[in-house]
C-alpha cells in the first residue's frame, strides 16, 4: 500500500473535482432535455393567434405560423386533423387551435402540432364549453349515480322553454297526441341573448318551488353556437342538478351537445324526442288494456279449468265410489244366483268372478303398498306405528319392516338425522 | 282515498302489480278471482281516465304578490 498518493491519483482527482466540466451538455444532451421539458410541459395547449404563411402541402398537410403582436409560432397540422376543420382557414384569419409543442432536434426548431381549429370567437366558447365541463364534471354533476328516474305516467309536466317557435309547438303537438291526460304547464322564458340563461335558471327554481310537476323539460329549437349558448352556462346547469324534479334536457338538434345535457336526468336529441320520452303513448296502452283484459280472463279460467280437472279426478276415484260396497253387493249377488240352476249360474261366476278380479285389482292399485312391489318397505316402530321420521327412532327399539311378500324385524342402531340444508 | 282521487300513476302501479301477481301461480283460486276482477275494473277507470282526457295546457304568469298564477295558453 503507498502512503504518499501517485501524481497520477492527485491529478485525475483535480480533474474530477472541476464540476464546470462535469456539467457540460452535448447539444443531443441538451436538446434533449428541451424537448423532454417543452414536450412534457406542452402536451395539450390551447393557442389563440394570427394565423400568416398558410402553405398547403401536396401531401394535405399544413404549415403555417401563429402570430400575435410579440411573436410567433411554427405550426403544422397533419392531413388526418386538417380534414376535421369546417371552415376555410387564410392568411390573417384569428383562430384558436389545441395541439402540442413539438422539438425537431435536428434543426433545433420547435413547432405547435395542431389537432383541432376554430374560428376565434367559436373558439372561446368553445374554451368557455370545455372548462366549464371539465370543472362540472370533476364536480361529480355528470354521475349516473345523480340521474333521476322519469315518472311513468305523469300528471304534470313543466316546460321551460321559449312560448313562440317550433320547440313548443312540437312539444305541445306530441304531448297531446301520446298522453292528453297529463297537464302541461308551460313557463315561458327567453332562450337566447342577454339574460336568457338566468331566466332559464330562474324557471327551473320556480318549478322547483311550485313542485306541482313531475318532470321538466327544458330545451329550444335549434340554432348556432351561439343560440344555443344560454344552455351552456353554469347557472342553468346549477339549477338543473339541484331540481328535485328530473329533468329532460332538449336542446337544438341531434348534433347539438349542450352542458344542459350533461347535468340532466335525461338527454332527448330534440324538443319532439323528449316529449316522446316522457309520457307514454296511449294507443299502446289502451292496446295493452286490451292484451290484460284478455289474458286475465284466459288466466282466472284456467284456473278454474285446472281445478275442476282435481275435483273430477277425485270425484271419479275408487275411493269415492267405495268398491268395497261394489264388491259386497256382487258377493250377495253370487250367493243368490247360487240357488239357480248349476249351469247358468256356473256361467255367470265365471264371468262375475273374472268382474270381481279386475276390481280386486283396481282396489289393490289404490292401495299404497302397492308401492311395495317396487322395492320400498315400510317401517313400523314397536307400538307398530308407521315411522315418518328419523326423529321417531332411537337406538334400540325394535323396528318392523314389511316388505312385498313378508315382514321381518331388527333392532334400531347408529340412528343419525340427515342434515337439510 | 277514493278511487277519483288516485292519480293515473296510482292505478297504473296498482295494475301493473295485480297483473305480475295473476301471471305467478302461487295465488289461492279465491284471491285469483278477487284480483282479476280488481284488474278489470282499473283498466275500467285508466280507460275513462283517458277517454275523456283533454289536454290541459297552461302557462305559468307572475303575478303582482310575486307569486304566480295559471293563465289558458292561446
Amino acid at each position: 500500500m503507498e502512503l504518499v498518493p501517485s501524481p497520477s491519483f492527485c491529478s485525475k482527482n483535480i480533474m474530477a473535482k472541476a464540476p464546470e466540466l462535469n456539467h457540460t451538455f452535448s447539444v443531443s444532451q441538451i436538446t434533449g432535455q428541451i424537448q423532454h421539458t417543452l414536450e412534457k410541459g406542452f402536451s395539450s395547449v390551447w393557442v389563440k393567434g394570427e394565423i400568416s404563411n398558410l402553405t398547403r402541402h401536396s401531401s394535405g398537410h399544413w404549415y403555417f405560423s401563429l402570430k400575435d403582436g410579440g411573436a410567433q409560432l411554427g405550426s403544422v397540422m397533419f392531413r388526418r386533423q386538417n380534414e376535421g376543420v369546417r371552415f376555410e382557414p387564410s392568411h390573417g384569419m384569428e383562430i384558436t387551435v389545441h395541439g402540442r409543442i413539438s422539438v425537431y432536434p435536428p434543426q433545433g426548431r420547435y413547432q405547435l402540432v395542431v389537432d383541432q381549429m376554430l374560428p376565434a370567437g367559436q373558439g372561446d366558447l368553445h374554451l368557455a364549453f370545455e372548462n366549464l365541463k371539465k370543472k362540472l364534471h370533476a364536480e361529480g354533476l355528470f354521475d349516473p349515480s345523480r340521474k333521476q328516474r322519469l315518472p311513468s305516467y305523469p300528471a304534470r309536466i313543466g316546460i321551460v322553454t321559449s312560448p313562440t317557435g317550433a320547440a313548443i309547438r312540437d312539444m305541445i303537438n306530441i304531448l297531446s297526441r301520446r298522453f292528453p291526460l297529463a297537464e302541461i304547464l308551460l313557463l315561458p322564458v327567453k332562450v337566447q341573448g342577454d339574460g336568457a340563461a338566468t331566466e332559464i335558471a330562474a324557471a327551473i327554481d320556480t318549478f322547483n318551488n311550485i313542485n306541482e310537476c313531475q318532470v321538466l323539460l327544458v330545451g329550444r329549437g335549434g340554432g348556432s353556437l351561439e343560440d344555443l349558448w344560454a344552455f351552456n352556462e353554469e347557472v342553468v346547469a346549477r339549477a338543473i342538478a339541484q331540481s328535485k324534479i328530473p329533468i329532460v334536457s332538449a336542446v337544438g338538434h341531434e348534433t347539438d351537445t349542450t352542458i344542459s345535457d350533461f347535468v340532466a336526468d335525461h338527454r332527448a336529441p330534440t324538443p319532439s324526442a323528449a316529449a316522446e320520452l316522457v309520457v307514454p303513448d296511449q294507443i299502446e296502452l289502451l292496446r295493452w288494456f286490451g292484451q290484460v283484459e284478455q289474458s286475465l280472463q284466459s288466466n282466472v279460467r284456467g284456473r278454474i279449468d285446472r281445478y275442476g280437472q282435481r275435483l273430477d279426478a277425485i270425484a271419479g276415484s275408487y275411493a269415492l265410489k267405495r268398491p268395497e260396497l261394489m264388491i259386497e253387493q256382487y258377493i250377495q249377488r253370487l250367493d243368490q244366483f247360487e240357488d239357480r240352476s248349476l249351469r247358468s249360474t256356473q256361467d255367470k261366476i265365471t264371468q262375475l268372478t273374472a268382474r270381481l278380479d279386475n276390481l280386486f285389482v283396481s282396489v289393490e292399485a289404490l292401495n299404497p303398498l302397492h308401492i311395495l312391489d317396487k322395492g320400498y318397505a315400510v317401517i313400523s316402530g314397536p307400538e307398530g306405528a308407521v315411522l315418518r321420521s328419523i326423529d321417531e327412532v332411537s337406538d334400540g327399539i325394535e323396528l318392523h319392516m314389511r316388505l312385498k311378500d313378508g315382514e321381518v324385524s331388527s333392532i334400531a342402531s347408529k340412528v343419525k338425522k340427515r342434515k337439510i340444508k | 282515498m277514493s278511487e277519483k282521487d288516485k292519480s293515473f300513476e296510482d292505478l297504473m302501479l296498482e295494475l301493473e302489480t295485480l297483473v305480475s301477481q295473476l301471471e305467478g301461480e302461487d295465488l289461492k283460486l279465491d284471491d285469483a278471482i278477487k284480483q282479476n276482477e280488481r284488474a278489470l275494473k282499473l283498466i275500467h277507470l285508466c280507460r275513462d281516465r283517458l277517454d275523456a282526457a283533454r289536454q290541459k295546457i297552461n302557462k305559468l304568469v307572475r303575478t303582482a304578490d310575486g307569486g304566480f298564477e295559471k293563465q289558458s295558453l292561446d
